[in-house]
C-alpha cells in the first residue's frame, strides 16, 4: 500500500520510491533496499503498476513505475481498509487507555 | 486475456533489464553518499551494502517473473526426454508394451464403435423400431406381418409416425425371375444375382430419407390395383453400374424379364436396406387382391416413433391397437401381439457378445501392459534412487519428484498410444476382411471419437501405471541412499515386495485370459469334432435366383426344380442332387406345430419338430441312413413325409412303428391333406451342428420359396465340380443365377466364422498376455539379479554352492507366479460365467482346460525366472570384488 501510495503521487524509478519511504517514514522504516524490487515486480505482475524506462533527473536510463487504472482502485480499497482497522485499533487502545 | 496482454504479463524481462535496474539503484545511493562526502570506493561499497546481496534479489526477481505451471512442464519434459534417451532400450520396451497394449484395444473398441455405439446411418435412427407379429403359443413364436395387418397398425396406432414393411428376394438382373424359357439372351454374360425388396406404402418416409434423384413412390403406386409393378427405386450402385450415372435415368424403363417398371428415384449412395446389396425397391399396393387375406405374412415391419415417444409407449399403443383387431377378427387376430425390437438391436444381432468379450480381453491385456509398464518404471526408479535421493536433498519438493516420473510415463504413454492407434488403423482392414460375418463391420472408420479414445487410454495408462512409481519415487529420503552410497548395498530386492506384486497381478490376469482362450478353443474343438449326422465332405451347396411371384404356379416351380435336379444328375462325377429348406447344419430353425389325425397324442403336450422341406434323393445326398421305411421319393411329393428317431422317441415311443400315420401341420390353415409318415431317418444336426438333434419332421415336398437350398453329392473333391455344376446350371436355367455355390463345408465353416474369429482372436490376446507376463517376470527377475550381484558374488566367495543360488532365484519366481496362478485361476472362475453362453460341449469350469492354462503359465514363466538364475549362478565372485 505504501508503495502504491508513493506511486501515486507521479511516475517514480525505484530508487525514487525508497527515499521517499525512507522521508515519510522518517527512517522508522528500514528495510533492506533491494527487497523494494520483487515488491514492485509482483505488483506490476498484478497489473497494478505500469512502468516505462526514461531518463532520470541526470540523464540515466531507468524504469518509471506509474499507477495503472486498476492499481488506483486498489489503493482506494486498502486506504478505506487500513483506514477502517486503524480506526478501530485506535478506539480499542481507547477504551483500555479510559 | 488477449496473447498480447499474455505477454506483457508472462515475458521476462531481460536478465540485462535487471541488471540496469538494480545497478541504477546502487548507483544513486553511492552519489547520494558520495554528496556526504565519503570515498567514491567506499561509497559504492556501502552503498551494495545497503541494497543488500544482489544475487539473491535477482533470483527472486526471477522467481516473480516464472510462470510455475509452464515452466514446470517444460523442464519436466526437457528432463524426462533427455532421461528416457539415456535409457533407449527401457524406452522402447515399454513403448513397444503400450503398443500392443492399446493397438489391440483401440482396433477392438472401433469395433464396438462401429457396431454397437454409433447410431445407424439413418436420420433420428434410435426412433426406428422393427416390429413382428407374435404369437405366445406357439413354438416359433415370431413370425412376419400381413401387409393388411400394416396398414392397420399404420392407420390405427398413435405412437408411430408411420408404420411400412419389406421383405427381399434374390433374383437376376435379366428376368424377374420368372421362369422365362422364351430368353435369347443365352449367349450373353451369365446373370447376375440380384437383390430386390418389396415395400410397403410410407417406406422411405419411414426410414427418413428421400431419393438423390427423382422421387418417391407416388400415391398412385402405392394403391395400383393388381401385381405389376410399374415403378422401381434404384440404388447408387445400380445407378452408376447400369446406367452410368446418367442424371436423367428418371422415367426410363428397367426392363425385368416380361415386365418393365419406370425408373421414378435413385437413393442416396449410403442407404443400404434392408440389407447391403439391395439395389432395387418395389412397392407393393395393399389393395392387391392376394395381400387382402390376413393369414398372408410376408413382411418385417419396421414403425419411426414419434419424437418423445419411448420404446415402451410404442409398443404399449401397438398391443392395443392390435387387442382391437383381435376383437374385430378373432379368427386371425385373436393370438397375435406385436413384438417390438429397437431397428440397432436387430441389426447388430449376436456380434454383441462376442465384440464385449473381446473388449474385456484387450481390457485385460491394457491392464498387463499397465503393470508391466509400471513394475518396469519401479525397477528403474530403484536404480535411480540415488539420483532421487540427491534431487530431494538439493531440494526437489515430493510433488517435483512425482511430477518427473509422471512426466516420463506420460511421453511414453504418449509414444505408445500413437504407434497402439497406427497399429489399431492397420488392423481395422484386417478385422473388416476376417469379421465379415459381424454387420456393420464395413463402418469402422478412425475418427475423432477415436482419437478421444486413444488419448484417454493414454492417460490412464500414464495415470494407472505412473502413479505407484511416482509416488515410490516422492519417498526418497536424501539421507537414505546417500548414506548407504551403493557400495555396500546388499539385499534391496527383499524390501521390495511391490514389484513382485505388480509380476503376480500379470500372472493372474495371464491366466484369466489364457483360461478363457483356452476353454474358447477347447469348445471350437468339439465343435469341429462333433459327429452332425450327414457328411458334409463331398457335398457342393448352392441357391438359384427366383421370386415369390413364381409361387404362384407351383407345379411349373416344381418341374422347374425337377429338371434343374435331373441336368445336374446327368453330369459325370456326380452321385445326387436334391433340394432342401436350407443348408444343412448351417444354423437355422423352423420349427413347427403338428397333429395327426390317426394318433392319439396327449392333447396337453403340444408336438412340435423342426421342418424341412426336401426333395427325393435328399438322405442319399447327405448320406443320412434311413432305419426304417422308405426315403421320400418323387411319387410321394407332397404327400409324404420323413421322421427322425427323435421324433419317434418324443412323440409315438421309442420301439413304435410310425410307418402309414399321418402328420399334418397345426393349424392346418390351409387344409391340407396330412402326409403319410413314409420313413425314419436317423438323428441329424439339421439346424445347427452346434445343437442336439431335435425331434424333425421333413415334408416330401418341393420348397415353393426362392431361397430353397440345392445339396450335390460329389464323387471327388467337391472344390472341383463347381464349374462343372454352375455350367450345367446355366444351360438349364439360362435365365437364373446360382449362388452360394460353394462345398457345404465352406458354408458350414463360414456359419462359424465368428466364432472361430472370437476363438482366434482371444487365443491371439492371451499368448500376448503370457509373454507380456513372462517379459514382466522375466525383466523383474533379471534386474533383482543385476542389483544383487555383489552380495551373490559373496556368497559364492565365502562357499556357496551355484546350484543354490540359482535354486533360490527360481524358487522366488515359481513362488511368484503359483500366487499369481492361483488368484488368476479364482478370477477366471469367477469370469468364465461371461463364456458360458459361447461354449459349446465344455463346462466353463472345465478342469483340461483350465489345467492347460495353468500348465502353459507355469512352463514359461519357470523358463523365464531360470535364464536369470542361471545368470546368477554364474556370478564371478572374482569380477564382483574388484567392481568394488
Amino acid at each position: 500500500m505504501l508503495i502504491l501510495k508513493i506511486v501515486a503521487l507521479g511516475p517514480v524509478h525505484g530508487y525514487g520510491i525508497s527515499v521517499r519511504i525512507r522521508q515519510i517514514s522518517k527512517e522508522v522504516l528500514q528495510v533492506q533496499q533491494g527487497s523494494l524490487y520483487p515488491a514492485l515486480h509482483r505488483l506490476e505482475k498484478r497489473d497494478w503498476l505500469e512502468s516505462e524506462w526514461g531518463a532520470s533527473d541526470n540523464g540515466r536510463q531507468a524504469k518509471f513505475y506509474k499507477l495503472s487504472a486498476k492499481g488506483r482502485k486498489q489503493l482506494a480499497a486498502e486506504e478505506l481498509n487500513w483506514n477502517r482497522l486503524s480506526e478501530a485499533v485506535r478506539l480499542i487502545m481507547r477504551e483500555q487507555q479510559g | 486475456m488477449s496473447i498480447k496482454r499474455f505477454w506483457k504479463r508472462h515475458a521476462k524481462p531481460a536478465a540485462s533489464e535487471l541488471d540496469n535496474e538494480i545497478q541504477f539503484h546502487i548507483e544513486q545511493l553511492a552519489q547520494e553518499k558520495i554528496r556526504l562526502g565519503i570515498p567514491p570506493t567506499q561509497a559504492l561499497r556501502e552503498a551494495r551494502l545497503d541494497f543488500g546481496g544482489t544475487e539473491n534479489f535477482k533470483e527472486e526477481l526471477r522467481d516473480v517473473h516464472r510462470i510455475p505451471f509452464f515452466d514446470a512442464i517444460r523442464t519436466h519434459v526437457r528432463y524426462a526426454l533427455r532421461t528416457l534417451r539415456a535409457a533407449p532400450s527401457f524406452a522402447l520396451t515399454v513403448i513397444i508394451t503400450l503398443t500392443l497394449g492399446v493397438g489391440a484395444n483401440t482396433a477392438v473398441f472401433s469395433a464396438i464403435d462401429a457396431v454397437l455405439l454409433r447410431p445407424l446411418p439413418y436420420p433420428n435412427s434410435g426412433r426406428l423400431m422393427v416390429l413382428k407379429e407374435f404369437r405366445a403359443k406357439k413354438k416359433n413364436p415370431e413370425g412376419f406381418v400381413a401387409p393388411v395387418r400394416v396398414e392397420d397398425w399404420n392407420r390405427l396406432n398413435s405412437a408411430f409416425q408411420s408404420i411400412s414393411g419389406y421383405y427381399t428376394e434374390d433374383t437376376t438382373d435379366s428376368t424377374a425371375g420368372y421362369y422365362a424359357e422364351d430368353s435369347k439372351d443365352t449367349s450373353a454374360a451369365p446373370p447376375m444375382k440380384i437383390k430386390r425388396a418389396f415395400v410397403a406404402p410410407r417406406f422411405l418416409q419411414t426410414m427418413g430419407i428421400s431419393p438423390q434423384i427423382g422421387h418417391d413412390f407416388t400415391a398412385a403406386d402405392e394403391q395400383a390395383t393388381g401385381f405389376a409393378p410399374g415403378s422401381v427405386l434404384i440404388s447408387d450402385r445400380f445407378w452408376r453400374s447400369h446406367f452410368r450415372a446418367d442424371p436423367n435415368v428418371i422415367g426410363k424403363p428397367l426392363l425385368r424379364g416380361k415386365t418393365s417398371a419406370t425408373v421414378i428415384g435413385v437413393l442416396p449412395a449410403g442407404f443400404r436396406f434392408p440389407t447391403d446389396d439391395v439395389e432395387l425397391w418395389y412397392v407393393v399396393p395393399p389393395v392387391a387382391k392376394f395381400a387382402l387375406d390376413r393369414r398372408n405374412t410376408w413382411y418385417t415391419a419396421i414403425g419411426r416413433l414419434k419424437p418423445g415417444v419411448t420404446e415402451a409407449q410404442g409398443r404399449a399403443n401397438l398391443d392395443l391397437v392390435q387387442h382391437q383387431l383381435g376383437l374385430q377378427f378373432p379368427a386371425t387376430d385373436a393370438d397375435v401381439t406385436v413384438k417390438v425390437t429397437a431397428l440397432k438391436e436387430t441389426t447388430v444381432g449376436s456380434s454383441r457378445a462376442s465384440l464385449w468379450l473381446l473388449f474385456g480381453a484387450v481390457s485385460v491385456l491394457m491392464l498387463i501392459a499397465c503393470t508391466n509398464v509400471s513394475a518396469l518404471v519401479l525397477a528403474r526408479g530403484m536404480e535411480r534412487e540415488r539420483e532421487f535421493s540427491l534431487r530431494a536433498s538439493l531440494g526437489a519438493s515430493r510433488f517435483t519428484l512425482m511430477a518427473q516420473v509422471l512426466t516420463e510415463t506420460l511421453l511414453l504413454a504418449i509414444a505408445g498410444t500413437v504407434t497402439g492407434l497406427a497399429i489399431a488403423a492397420a488392423s481395422a482392414k484386417v478385422l473388416g476382411a476376417l469379421a465379415k460375418s459381424i454387420p456393420r463391420i464395413g463402418e469402422v472408420s478412425l475418427d475423432w471419437r477415436l482419437f478421444a479414445y486413444t488419448a484417454g487410454c493414454a492417460i490412464v495408462v500414464t495415470l494407472v501405471s505412473g502413479l505407484f512409481p511416482a509416488f515410490r519415487a516422492s519417498l526418497a529420503s536424501p539421507a537414505d541412499a546417500l548414506s548407504r552410497g551403493g557400495r555396500s548395498q546388499v539385499s534391496g530386492g527383499g524390501r521390495r515386495p511391490a514389484q513382485w506384486i505388480l509380476v503376480g497381478i500379470q500372472v493372474a490376469l495371464a491366466v484369466c485370459l489364457l483360461s478363457g482362450a483356452a476353454l474358447l478353443l477347447r469348445s471350437f474343438a468339439a465343435l469341429s469334432n462333433v459327429s452332425p449326422g450327414f457328411d458334409a465332405s463331398h457335398v457342393v451347396a448352392f441357391r438359384l435366383t427366383g421370386s415369390y411371384g413364381e409361387t404362384g404356379d407351383a407345379v411349373k416351380l416344381k418341374q422347374s426344380v425337377n429338371r434343374t435336379l435331373d441336368a445336374l444328375r446327368a453330369v459325370p462325377g456326380i452321385q445326387s442332387a436334391a433340394g432342401s429348406l436350407t443348408f444343412p447344419g448351417v444354423p437355422f430353425k423352423f420349427p413347427y406345430e403338428l397333429s395327426s389325425p390317426d394318433s392319439a397324442f396327449d392333447p396337453a403336450h403340444k408336438i412340435t419338430a423342426e421342418t424341412r422341406y426336401v426333395t427325393e434323393d435328399y438322405f442319399s445326398t447327405m448320406s443320412i441312413p434311413i432305419i426304417a421305411g422308405a426315403p421320400c421319393d418323387r411319387h410321394h411329393d407332397g404327400t409324404g413325409a420323413v421322421v427322425n428317431r427323435s421324433f419317434v422317441t418324443a412323440y409315438y415311443g421309442s420301439g413304435t412303428d410310425p410307418i402309414g400315420r399321418h402328420l399334418v401341420l397345426s393349424p392346418n390353415t390351409y387344409n391340407i391333406a396330412p402326409s403319410i409318415i413314409l420313413g425314419v431317418a436317423a438323428d441329424a444336426r439339421e439346424s445347427g451342428i452346434n445343437e442336439e438333434p431335435t425331434p424333425t419332421v421333413y415334408w416330401c415336398d418341393v420348397l415353393l420359396d426362392p431361397s430353397r437350398a440345392y445339396l450335390v453329392r460329389t464323387a471327388g473333391d467337391p472344390a472341383d465340380m463347381l464349374n462343372a455344376i454352375r455350367h450345367t446350371l446355366q444351360t438349364v436355367e439360362p435365365s437364373r443365377a446360382a449362388y452360394d455355390l460353394a462345398p457345404l463345408s465352406t458354408h458350414l465353416s463360414e456359419a462359424f466364422s465368428e466364432v472361430q474369429l472370437r476363438t482366434l482372436l482371444l487365443t491371439l490376446f492371451a499368448a500376448t498376455a503370457l509373454s507380456l507376463a513372462c517379459v514382466g517376470l522375466y525383466g523383474t527377475m533379471s534386474y533383482f539379479v543385476t542389483t544383487r550381484r555383489r552380495e551373490i558374488g559373496v556368497r559364492i566367495a565365502l562357499g556357496a554352492r551355484r546350484s543354490q543360488v540359482g535354486v533360490r532365484f527360481v524358487t522366488q519366481g515359481a513362488a511368484i507366479t503359483s500366487l499369481g496362478v492361483a488368484a488368476g485361476l479364482c478370477i477366471a472362475v469367477w469370469s468364465a460365467k461371461f463364456l458360458s453362453g459361447m461354449l459349446y460341449n465344455v463346462q466353463s469350469t472345465d478342469v483340461t482346460a483350465l489345467s492347460v492354462a495353468t500348465l502353459a503359465m507355469v512352463s514359461i514363466a519357470l523358463l523365464a525366472s531360470a535364464i536369470p538364475a542361471i545368470r546368477a549362478a554364474r556370478v564371478d565372485p572374482m569380477q564382483v570384488i574388484r567392481e568394488e
